[in-house]
């Protein structure tokens, strides 16, 4: 026997098969049958709403019967719902009491559900589910059929001394199945490819701007804008040697960050970031500058975990040389690469 | 002492038969009864057939006979059911009758029934007969149909004696017990001593106080003249169902429920009508049932008083109104194939019968025993009938009503009851939007390649003639990347502009033609909605019955530039649902 809890439908639908019903109405009305699916040879499930013009008394049933082609394997009383102006009536193997027996005959195509004691009065609103959404009680694990071939069928309920007849439209397919293709996207750029210090000074750091003529005021260098659609992001790395002459150079001030410093033999880098997912990695995150890049080992200097938008870096060149610094002009190329993580 | 002289000359034989007045449910002007122990005759003027059985030759003589004579006991060769009683054995009686019991042979025919002996008598020609001719006796056929006969042939009157003889013979048959008379030769050289004149023609029971009187005394026969009586079967119209037709011995889909009218779909609908008819009374009905199907117009009355057109209960024809149907590949008097969906009567043993596009009709394809159910199969249509008017059906004997009506079935012709119509159709069953762009709107087209500028992807063309009309719904998921991957966000219900770098999926519908209409939110003059992600959306209806309504369906995707990389896929489901 279904073990029911309590499931009441809507006011409004209720009020709205009802007016719908009455006035269409004289016998046995067959409001609507309607499915989760019109495709032919598919499985579905079926509600049937309508209107029982006269009463129904104890012993007698209600009778749901498909056209041929339609098939009720395996459906039970589990698979059954039946509500009487919403309350659900308890649906069971046999009619007993309060419990409606259901009869599934597939050979037959009929589902016959019939009352124990339990009445129905006239011009009551049912509503029956055949499927795997009458959930009332034991939920159900089956459905009925759709005919292989696509026509019109009539599905007939007899109850109440009247039978109703409920047409569907039953056809090849009812589905469209859409399709769409979303490309791989990478985009990156470096808004200057030549920078300069000018002249370094032991008396102050210098930063590199975009005019190659430097300034002691910290000035980003250039920019440099990176997005992509790759599920796991991007990484930017940064290689190249750090500013030389001949076999002279200013060391690069590494791995860890660390402040500019006048009288001080420094190279390095920082970058802020702005705009998508994006994010500057460490140590070149800091406030500070660092450098770890050599010609033949790339460092990271940029990252997104995730697909990004745009995103903006803004990187600044810091230098400062020491009163031993030899006198010539120095110089080096970074070399900025974006890989996407897809 | 022994009457000598002819009495009056009588005329009116047949009808000096006077019916005893009781429920007659199978007999006409032709017959008569039943008497007490329910037994009925009928004669050659009701169908009776007169077919002698020539035992002459193959048949036991019953030699050594005197006048009023009585033959030592003879195996009848089967259990014959008199009056509720069982006999093996009879005893011939020289004056034209047989008894079960061992009694003296009677030359004085009396009435019957009556107390006096001889009692528990069946007499074909009781009268006081003398000892020309023969009297012969064979049982012949084989089980359950023997016969067995008792012929006298060729013997005299005693008050005619050599005046002329007389030919009849009485037949007990096996299994329906009934008892057949038959009369070849009855006149003799006085007119007035023939046509059983002086004799009495009937079947009594062994108490006397119950029989079934044919004639006595009077001329109620004729040479090539039969007689028969049986028990009056009582006959109920029960369980029924009505059927497609098909052309063949089954049926098509059942109309409706056992036991419940039925309307046809179409004006001139064949249909099939399966009826049960119970035999209620004792005993057995052979092979040799006489119905016929007649139908009335219901009218505003009932099936049991009916008052449309036919007002009375016509019989079927093949040009009545409701007329027979004759199927091609299938003969009336075909036994019927046995349905799934026949009706049924309980746990009632139903004996199947007939395939029926004809009147009359019988139980030849088996007895029917007392509690039995025969069940018959009629192929039928609707022949010009008044539209939506209902007629009833009923089944009758040859002479009249069954005993009762547990249903009428009754059917209503399609006309008043416009067949419900729906259809639906999807131009399309794919659509693709191509390759995605975060720079500009791509619309969906059938041929999967997509646009850049808005495009009808298919249409869907509803029409109905429900009343209430029709809700068309979509559901199905967003565009996703396999079963569990990134989607393209949907609108939602909210109808929304397209905006390029923005993840957007949704739809917009336009109709034209019948009475349907666009549901909010998809009936946007430019903007997009789907709200059909995990929940049925309605996208269209119709408030009453409309004619086709072609709805043109184009549906909208953008993607970010941040979505993820790869091919989407979505199904969406449309179902039309009808209100009648």
């Amino acid at each position: 026997m279904k073990i029911f809890s309590k499931k009441f439908f809507s006011r409004i639908l209720t009020v709205a098969i009802l007016i719908n019903s009455f006035v269409t109405s004289n016998s046995l009305a067959a409001d609507s049958a309607s499915f989760s699916t019109l495709k032919m040879n598919t499985a579905a499930n079926h509600t049937f709403t309508f209107v029982i013009p006269g009463e129904v008394t104890a012993g007698n049933s209600i009778v749901v019967t498909y056209p041929a082609d339609f098939a009720l394997t395996s459906l039970d009383y589990t698979d059954i719902d039946l509500s009487d102006d919403g309350a659900p009536l308890t649906m069971a193997a046999s009619p007993l009491t309060t419990n409606w027996g259901v009869t599934v005959t597939p050979g037959a195509r009929t589902i016959t559900i019939t009352s124990g004691t339990g009445t129905i009065a006239a011009s009551s609103v049912m509503i029956l589910k055949v499927g795997t959404h009458a959930a009332v009680g034991t939920a159900g694990t089956h459905q009925a059929t759709n005919p292989t071939t696509a026509n019109t069928y009539s599905i007939t309920i007899a109850a109440g001394g009247s039978t109703a007849y409920m047409a569907v439209s039953i056809v090849s397919n009812d589905q469209v199945a859409l399709s769409a293709v979303v490309g791989q996207t990478l985009s990156f750029s470096i808004s200057d490819n030549s920078i300069g210090f000018g002249t370094l000074s032991t008396d102050a750091p210098s930063y590199a701007t975009g005019d190659a003529v430097g300034t002691t005021v910290e000035t980003s260098a250039h920019t440099i804008t990176a997005s992509t659609n790759a599920g796991s992001g991007y990484t930017i790395t940064v290689l190249g040697d750090t500013l030389e002459a001949g076999v002279e150079s200013i060391a690069a001030i590494g791995g860890t960050a660390a402040a500019l410093a006048a009288g001080s033999a420094q190279f390095g880098l920082r970058a802020t970031a702005a705009g998508g997912s994006g994010a500057v990695s460490s140590p070149y995150a800091s406030a500070d500058y660092a450098y770890a890049a050599i010609a033949s080992a790339t460092d990271e200097v940029a990252a997104s975990v995730s697909a990004s938008a745009a995103t903006t870096y803004t990187v600044y060149y810091g230098a400062s040389i020491s009163s031993q610094t030899e006198p010539g002009s120095y110089s080096t190329t970074l070399t900025y690469t974006i890989a996407a993580n897809y | 002492m022994r009457r000598i002289t002819a009495l009056v000359v009588l005329v009116s034989a047949l009808c000096a038969t006077v019916l005893n007045g009781n429920h007659i449910s199978y007999v006409d002007a032709a017959s008569g009864g039943p008497d007490g122990g329910g037994y009925i005759w009928r004669d050659s003027g009701s169908g009776i057939s007169y077919s002698w059985e020539d035992i002459s030759a193959s048949g036991t003589n019953l030699t050594g006979r005197g006048d009023d004579s009585m033959s030592s006991a003879i195996e009848i060769g089967f259990t014959f059911s008199f009056f509720g009683n069982n006999y093996s054995q009879l005893y011939i009686c020289n004056n034209g009758y047989v008894t079960f019991t061992n009694d003296s042979c009677s030359y004085t025919n009396g009435s019957i029934p009556d107390a006096g002996t001889p009692n528990n008598i069946i007499a074909p020609y009781w009268d006081d007969l003398y000892t020309m001719g023969e009297i012969r006796y064979e049982t012949i056929g084989t089980s359950p149909s023997r016969r067995f006969v008792v012929s006298w042939i060729g013997v005299d009157q005693y008050s005619g004696r050599g005046q002329g003889t007389m030919s009849f013979q009485a037949i007990l048959y096996e299994t329906n017990n009934r008892v057949k008379f038959q009369y070849s030769d009855t006149v003799v050289d006085n007119s007035a001593n023939s046509y059983g004149a002086f004799a009495t023609i009937g079947i009594e029971q062994a108490g006397g106080v119950a029989g079934t009187e044919f004639s006595q005394d009077i001329q109620s026969l004729s040479d090539s003249f039969a007689v028969q009586f049986e028990i009056m079967p009582v006959l109920n119209q029960k369980a029924y169902r009505f059927f497609e037709n098909s052309d063949s011995a089954d049926v098509g889909t059942a109309l409706a429920g056992s036991n419940t009218g039925a309307t046809l779909s179409n004006p001139g609908d064949a249909f099939r009508l399966r009826t049960l008819v119970a035999l209620t009374s004792a005993g057995a009905v052979g092979s040799d049932l006489n119905l016929k199907l007649q139908f009335a117009g219901k009218g505003a009355g009932t099936c049991s008083s009916p008052s449309g057109t036919p007002s009375s209960y016509t019989d079927v024809t093949g040009a009545t109104t409701i007329a027979y149907k004759d199927n091609a590949s299938v003969t009336t008097g075909t036994t019927l194939t046995s349905n799934a969906n026949d009706p049924i009567d309980g746990g009632t043993v139903i004996i199947n019968q007939t395939y029926v596009e004809s009147n009359n009709f019988s139980n030849t394809a088996g007895a029917i025993q007392a509690g039995e159910d025969g069940k018959w199969d009629f192929a039928l249509f609707d022949n010009g009938g008044a539209d939506g008017e209902t007629f009833c059906f009923r089944l009758a004997t040859s002479f009249s009503v069954l005993d009762s009506y547990t249903y009428y079935p009754e059917i209503t012709l399609a006309g008043g009851v416009v067949a419900q119509t729906i259809s639906f159709a999807l131009s399309t069953n794919t659509a693709g939007f191509g390759a995605l762009s975060s720079s500009a709107a791509r619309y969906a087209t059938a041929d999967l390649s997509g646009s850049d500028t808005e495009t009808v992807a298919h249409t869907i063309i509803a029409a109905t003639n429900a009343a209430s009309g029709y809700v068309i719904t979509v559901t199905g998921d967003a565009l996703r990347q396999g079963e569990l991957g990134p989607t393209i966000t949907t609108i939602g219900s909210s109808a929304a502009a397209s905006q390029p770098g923005t993840e957007q999926f949704g739809m917009r519908v336009t109709a034209s033609g019948g009475s349907g209409a666009v549901s909010s939110p998809y009936n946007d003059v430019a903007n997009y909605a789907y709200a059909g992600f995990n929940a049925l959306s309605q996208i269209a209806s119709s408030s009453g019955s409309s004619t086709d309504t072609t709805y043109s369906v184009r549906y909208l995707a953008n993607v970010a530039s941040a979505t993820e990389p790869g091919s989407y896929q979505t199904v969406l489901t449309y179902v039309m649902t009808a209100e009648y």
